[in-house]
């Protein structure tokens, strides 16, 4: 049934050709992650125009805030809440349904001479924790950034359970300790990571992660690739994808495909897909179809496992968006956690 | 119909749509509960022994891909097979050091409890961005923990693994390689004893699995020259599941149990 809908769904963006995240909303404008999120990789706090972009979504969107997050020129915080209403069905289980606050952060940045800056990201809720904390050195087209940070791996999804960020564990729950070297330059935008390869977790061995990522960045297009290595005492990983961005028809698609290779006591290879399709229906309204595909390990069949989601999204007035969806996961019946239901509605507020 | 460049782009962004629409989830036939291809060893009802709480819990709830396995797990935790055993027991947790993961015999003081129940000062209820494990499933974490959180029993790899598939060789007054692998036998045939001809390697290195010679000749690590062929010999070779067990086993003390 499902499947129907998103066939039907998806056959309405294209006969209708109605002119017309979150990455989609890169694809949209056409920017850099950087134009709007302090981040130079995004995630986190956002930058003044970051801030007055996200003003323009709301449907009610010539309403102004006089709140002000600037402590004096040089010193801004920002934050985020995402929380909501969570139904949960697992075939053979009890239903759960629970109230979840599933992140609150708060964002303090420092421009503390004109090339160099301090962040800070600090998750206040559910757990208190550091996210990222980080020291970055611009020149010129050139930056250099040491402390924690989110690795530079595809597209920064802000959902953490989709296979891609999930699976590949490179997502917002996973900022790890090291160095990175970035380059951007006219369309291209590249950047190159060595970390512990931990997760954030303490190191207990010699052996680092690298992570690089490219991609060439047009006003409607982009296309990338990231090479991720990571090694330890019990296992190595090597990860590949390519990804693309496009803003068609205007909706907007998002689409990667991953490879990943874990030997541990066996090899395996598992891949991966990713298609998200936007579309702004009237301002402050955008609908979200994302299909999702998981092949664990491609010499073994009949294992993929597949989930869809159907998410409404509403901007009612600027730094507030509700969100509203379903996910349907699909997978082998012998493994009942993979073929979980969800309804949700989230609020997200920012500033 | 003519076809402008602008409708042929947009086409072909239209296929990656299509071809997810036409994906389907596996069927899952011939597989066991973790995906896996049925070997006759999977499929373990859910109980509060080690390989069943592997089987139901950890493998499929935990050890999944981006979380508690591979070259980066969360915390440092590792809960693939052959790995829980040793990343748990008296080992402190990450996020509250004063807490063992597991404190055998002491299931309300044991951090893995706390996560899976929420109760937790620090950090998130696991499974993270999962519904919580159910009441079963919990209850049989509780009661591997507070029977003494045991590793796989000697007494029943000998009589699911050496009894079956080692025994027709290594038998007798004169087994090869001098191993008898008898009931009664294989504790002291196996465990801190150095392999034939006085070679440095052990056969079982207790709590060290990977430096024990028993792992390397049924996972064909290295073999060849002095060290020789994999066993049992010209197979079949051991599913790496029940490896996993003798390697569980070996982590946990290779005790004489």
């Amino acid at each position: 049934m499902l499947r129907f809908i998103y066939f039907s769904t998806g056959l309405f963006f294209l006969l209708t050709q109605v002119s017309f995240a979150e990455p989609y909303l890169a694809a949209r404008t056409g920017h850099q992650c950087m134009a709007c999120h302090v981040s130079p990789t995004g995630g986190g706090m956002r930058t003044d125009f970051g801030q007055i972009y996200g003003h323009s979504l709301a449907s009610s969107g010539s309403e102004t805030s006089a709140f002000s997050a600037s402590l004096s020129d040089s010193i801004h915080m920002g934050g985020d809440f995402r929380g909501g209403l969570q139904n949960s069905r697992t075939p053979g289980e009890k239903n759960q349904s629970s109230f979840e606050t599933k992140r609150a952060n708060i964002y303090l940045h420092a421009q503390l001479l004109e090339n160099l800056s301090f962040y800070v990201d600090q998750q206040l809720a559910p757990a208190n924790e550091n996210r990222t904390a980080w020291v970055k050195y611009q020149a010129s087209n050139y930056y250099l950034r040491a402390g924690q940070f989110f690795i530079p791996y595809g597209i920064r999804l802000e959902d953490d359970t989709a296979f891609i960020r999930q699976i590949t564990g490179i997502n917002f729950a996973t900022a790890d300790n090291g160095i990175e070297i970035g380059w951007d330059n006219n369309n291209w935008s590249s950047q190159l990571a060595l970390t512990n390869g931990t997760a954030g977790a303490t190191e207990n061995n010699e052996d680092k992660q690298l992570s690089l990522r490219l991609a060439y960045i047009t006003s409607k297009w982009r296309l990338g690739s990231s090479v991720n290595y990571n090694k330890s005492p019990t296992a190595t990983r090597d990860m590949f994808n390519i990804f693309a961005m496009a803003s068609v028809w205007n909706m907007e698609w998002l689409i990667e495909l991953d490879q990943i290779e874990d030997a541990e006591i066996q090899t395996t290879k598992r891949q991966l897909l990713f298609v998200e399709v936007n579309k702004e229906i009237i301002k402050g309204h955008n609908l979200k179809l994302t299909m999702e595909f998981d092949d664990p390990d491609i010499d073994i069949d009949e294992d993929e496992r597949t989930r869809n989601s159907l998410v409404w999204e509403y901007f009612p007035v600027p730094q507030m968006q509700i969100r509203t969806g379903f996910r349907d996961g699909e997978g082998i019946p012998q493994k009942p956690e993979d073929n979980l239901n969800e309804i949700f509605m989230n609020l997200h507020a920012w500033f | 119909m003519k076809l402008t460049i602008k409708k042929i782009y947009t086409k072909l962004f239209l296929l990656p749509f299509f071809l997810l629409v036409a994906c389907d989830a596996g069927t899952g036939e011939g597989l066991d509960q973790n995906g896996k291809p049925v070997n006759g060893n999977n499929n373990i009802p859910l109980s509060g022994q080690i390989n069943s709480i592997q089987a139901n819990i950890f493998t499929p709830s935990c050890a999944t891909s981006g979380c508690h396995s591979g070259s980066a797990p969360a915390e440092g935790l590792l809960l693939t097979e052959s790995n829980s055993f040793i990343n748990l027991i008296n080992v402190s947790s990450n996020e509250v050091p004063l807490l063992n993961r597991v404190e055998p015999g002491n299931v309300d003081d044991s951090y893995l409890i706390r996560k899976v129940e929420g109760t937790a000062s620090v950090g998130l209820q696991m499974p993270r961005n999962r519904p919580a494990l159910s009441a079963e499933k919990i209850q049989a974490l509780r009661d591997w923990i507070s029977n003494g959180a045991l590793g796989p029993t000697l007494s029943s790899i000998q009589a699911n693994i050496f009894n079956q598939r080692c025994i027709s060789c290594h038998s007798g007054s004169n087994p090869p390689a001098g191993l008898n692998l008898e009931d009664g036998q294989s504790f002291s045939n196996l465990v801190n004893v150095q392999r034939l001809f006085n070679q440095p390697e052990i056969r079982v290195v207790a709590s060290d699995a990977n430096a024990s010679f028993l792992i390397d000749k049924l996972e064909n690590n290295n073999l060849g020259n002095s060290r020789g062929d994999q066993m049992p010999l010209n197979g079949p070779y051991l599913d790496q599941d029940t490896i996993n067990v003798i390697r569980d086993w070996i982590n946990a003390g290779a005790l004489n149990n």
